[in-house]
């Protein structure tokens, strides 16, 4: 259905595309996602799917009973890159979905999804894919057909718990007063905001080779990966465009760690959450690049000692052998989220959507889309990063 | 209570739009009646009873847990394994 075409009614709800008159009720809708102010759900709402620098129009399913928004779904556009002579193929990624609360267990996930499924086989995709989805959506995911094509591994570098965590631990244990255990007044200035340390080493002179920046410089980052080896595996496009655009995220804080500057010789990206609602102390390693193993080394060498962060956490799945012994063994990262693990979770998901016949494998070029070992899955290409 | 009775007895808690005359053998998860946060709590519950995690991934999900019959031979398969 696009977003002129006629709406569909499926078990008394009304399934149309987004138009911009919907805005102000999706972003009130979003408050149950991703953050409770409508204001940060509109910018989020505009920056992921209106400023999307590879969207024509914005991809989202809407649900509607009456005149009222009682569920979405959006898909935001990607644009991935694989093999040698380089291929690019603009896939859409499903993320953002909501139900309001009393219109749950109805079946409206499956109808919103089946409709956008239609809709968009007809609109020519071929494929869409979920990344780093919640443990709820994996599952319910699979049972519409989904496949799974790997676990991304989450690994993190935790310091020793200090006594204000130790403290909050202690109190989630308590009736009554668990709910405020991960009140912003009971934390530490580092955990109010987990950059701190690495701002204040930003003005040291030392480490000349090695600059710490809060903006990004997409040009530079651009090069940089441009000339880069490439071994083919399917990954997202890095250039100006979508460096420029992602780091512009209004729910996260990035920091830049750059060595060298013309030229650039490596990046690292670090973020944290703006709203540190659900992990307050969490840094997360979202891109590293570099063009050598020491350059790389270097820049995680600096993040680790100069930001003393809780926790530093990163995806291990898809790195190279190189970082990833680096990273586990050398650094004393551990394998992490064992919960969602032993789940599955997260997971690269991947769905034919495309009615015309199709072959054993599902397959992106010469790529299967479902072995995770054809993938390089960085946190930076998911809205994890 | 047979573990049919007591797959039963838990979808009937979740106050779902079921078919009038649904039986053992109604498709639940590929229908769409059993989705989202329902399916997760299946599993959930699936987990308590054969006493470890489940990772969905490694099974066809949509296949193995669709019906009241298939979600019970799937608990007395992989209880204590």
């Amino acid at each position: 259905m696009a977003a002129d075409s006629t709406p569909r009614m499926v078990d008394g709800y009304e399934i149309v595309r987004y138009r911009p008159e919907h805005k102000s009720q999706v972003a009130k809708l979003q408050t149950h996602l991703w953050t409770s102010e409508p204001k940060f759900a509109t910018r989020y709402l505009e920056w992921k799917y209106e400023e999307n620098p590879y969207a024509n129009e914005p991809v989202i399913y809407l649900a509607l009973q009456g005149s009222k928004l009682v569920g979405m779904r959006g898909f935001y556009q990607s644009k991935w890159e694989l093999g040698s002579p380089r291929q690019t193929h603009a896939i859409l990624v499903a993320d953002d979905a909501v139900i309001v609360p009393s219109h749950r267990n109805r079946r409206l996930s499956t109808v919103i999804m089946r409709a956008a499924f239609e809709d968009l086989a007809k609109s020519g995709h071929e494929y869409v894919l979920n990344l780093s989805g919640s443990p709820v959506t994996v599952v319910s995911s699979l049972a519409m057909g989904w496949k799974s094509a790997g676990p991304l591994e989450p690994i993190s570098l935790e310091r020793g718990l200090n006594l204000a965590r130790k403290g909050r631990r202690v109190l989630k244990r308590i009736s009554f007063v668990h709910r405020y255990a991960e009140s912003r007044f009971l934390r530490t200035p580092a955990e109010r905001d987990p950059f701190a340390h690495l701002d204040r080493m930003s003005s040291r002179k030392e480490a000349d080779a090695i600059s710490i920046e809060r903006e990004p410089r997409p040009d530079a980052m651009a090069e940089l990966v441009s000339h880069l080896g490439y071994d083919g595996r399917i990954r997202h496009v890095r250039d100006r465009e979508f460096l420029a655009w992602r780091f512009r995220d209004p729910l996260s804080v990035y920091r830049f760690l750059y060595w060298g500057t013309s030229p650039m010789r490596g990046y690292l990206v670090l973020k944290c959450e703006r709203s540190g609602a659900h992990h307050p102390t969490r840094v997360r390693i979202v891109d590293l690049e570099g063009t050598s193993a020491s350059v790389r080394a270097g820049l995680l060498d600096a993040a680790i000692d100069l930001g003393r962060f809780q926790e530093l956490f990163a995806w291990a799945a898809t790195l190279s052998d190189e970082t990833r012994k680096y990273l586990l063994s050398t650094r004393g990262f551990k394998p992490a989220e064992l919960d969602l693990r032993a789940r599955g979770c997260p997971c690269v998901l991947v769905k034919r959507v495309s009615t015309q016949p199709e072959g054993s494998n599902w397959m992106l070029g010469n790529r299967r889309l479902t072995a995770l070992a054809d993938w390089d899955m960085r946190m930076l290409y998911t809205m994890a990063g | 209570m047979s573990t049919r009775d007591d797959v039963i007895a838990l979808i009937e808690s979740w106050n779902l739009t079921l078919p009038r005359n649904w039986d053992r053998d109604t498709s639940l998860v590929r229908s769409g009646i059993i989705d989202s946060l329902a399916l997760y709590q299946l599993i959930l519950w699936i987990e308590e009873r054969v006493g470890k995690p489940v990772d969905p991934t490694k099974f066809d999900l949509a296949d193995e847990l669709d019906t009241v019959t298939s979600i019970a031979n799937f608990v007395e398969k992989n209880r204590g394994r």
